[in-house]
């Protein structure tokens, strides 16, 4: 009996691409994000993901699934199934807040994947024999060159953006990554065009609003500004 | 600025643009507009009572694939509910509202 042939690959997931902007290629470290922002922004990639492939849509008040059909993607289609078995309608901002709760499990699951893609490696080395410092070295700089190439054209432009760029525009700037990504004079010029995309879906304006209400907790918890 | 000609088609969505509604609108503008040569189109809203994310997005990359092409969406009859919608998402800044549709366009809509 032979081995079966690995399952290929689905396409980049969304998720993905927000790592690959989020990832310091140079130390093979996140950036500098707070956890619970992270984890909001990759529960809300996984949500803009689903609706850029038409299974589920919102409105002002209520997140629906509007077609249950498998996207063919493992990471989208087990969050697709806990919607859809849902029955009673529910927020943007509960769904997120939810699925944050499985940020890391989602985080590991996109991470293996640009490892299986060939894209990183993802190591787990011991500090001081006993602290576990997760590392994801770059193996292949084309994906993450490309979706920073990409934001940036979107943000030079005064183009109407793309749906795709809208949301890593939005997931980018709810976590402060421009900051990382940008030179403070590049970031100063396309501040007003960041505004202005952030503004053009409905799930990045909760997830912008997520974020301010997790810093003004912060705020309350550490006196800090 | 929007500048209305006979170029211009006129759509009317119904009640509510969302996820599956919007399927249809664009179906629309793809086969009566685009592959009859209309360049600009206008939405009437004068039936719009709301509009999901997912139609939100229809009209962005309705207005996106009009302006790569050299034309314009614009939209015309928006309730002031829909009208705040637009402004709360920045849509006005790429699809600008009418007070009415254009005369070119509802010469080319009747004929």
């Amino acid at each position: 009996m032979t081995d079966a042939a690995p399952l290929p690959l689905p396409p980049i997931a969304l998720i993905e691409d927000f790592l690959l902007l989020a990832l310091n290629e140079q130390s093979g470290q996140f950036y500098p994000v707070p956890r619970s922002t992270f984890d909001c922004a990759c529960a809300a990639a996984v949500l803009m993901d689903l609706a850029l492939h038409n299974r589920i849509d919102n409105d002002l008040q209520e997140m629906f699934v509007i077609n249950p059909a498998p996207v063919g993607d493992a990471l989208l289609d087990a969050t697709l199934r806990v919607m859809a078995l849902t029955p009673e309608p529910t927020g943007v901002a509960r769904w997120m807040r939810q699925l944050a709760e499985e940020a890391e499990s989602l985080r590991d699951k996109a991470l293996q994947r640009l490892a299986a893609r060939g894209v990183l490696r993802c190591e787990d080395k011991k500090v001081l024999w006993v602290f576990h410092a997760p590392s994801y070295p770059v193996n292949d700089r084309r994906e993450g060159n490309a979706v920073r190439l990409r934001i940036l054209s979107s943000l030079l432009s005064s183009d109407i953006p793309d749906s795709r760029d809208i949301v890593l525009v939005s997931l980018a700037e709810a976590c402060g990554l421009f900051q990382f990504i940008l030179s403070p004079s590049e970031l100063a010029s396309v501040t007003p065009r960041i505004a202005q995309i952030v503004k053009l879906d409905l799930v990045s304006q909760a997830l912008q609003q997520a974020v301010e209400e997790i810093d003004a907790a912060m705020v309350m918890v550490t006196g800090l500004r | 600025m929007f500048s209305a000609t006979a170029d211009t088609y006129v759509l009317v969505p119904g009640e509510r643009i969302d996820a599956l509604t919007c399927q249809l609108l664009l179906q629309e503008a793809e086969d009566e507009a685009l592959a009859n040569g209309f360049v600009h189109i206008v939405l009437d809203g004068g039936n719009l009572n709301s509009i999901s994310n997912a139609g939100l997005r229809a009209l962005l990359g309705l207005a996106r694939q009009l302006e790569q092409n050299q034309g314009q969406l614009a939209v015309c009859n928006l309730s002031p509910a829909i009208a705040a919608l637009f402004k709360q998402c920045g849509l006005d800044q790429f699809i600008p509202t009418l007070d009415a549709i254009p005369g070119l366009a509802m010469q080319a809509r009747a004929a």
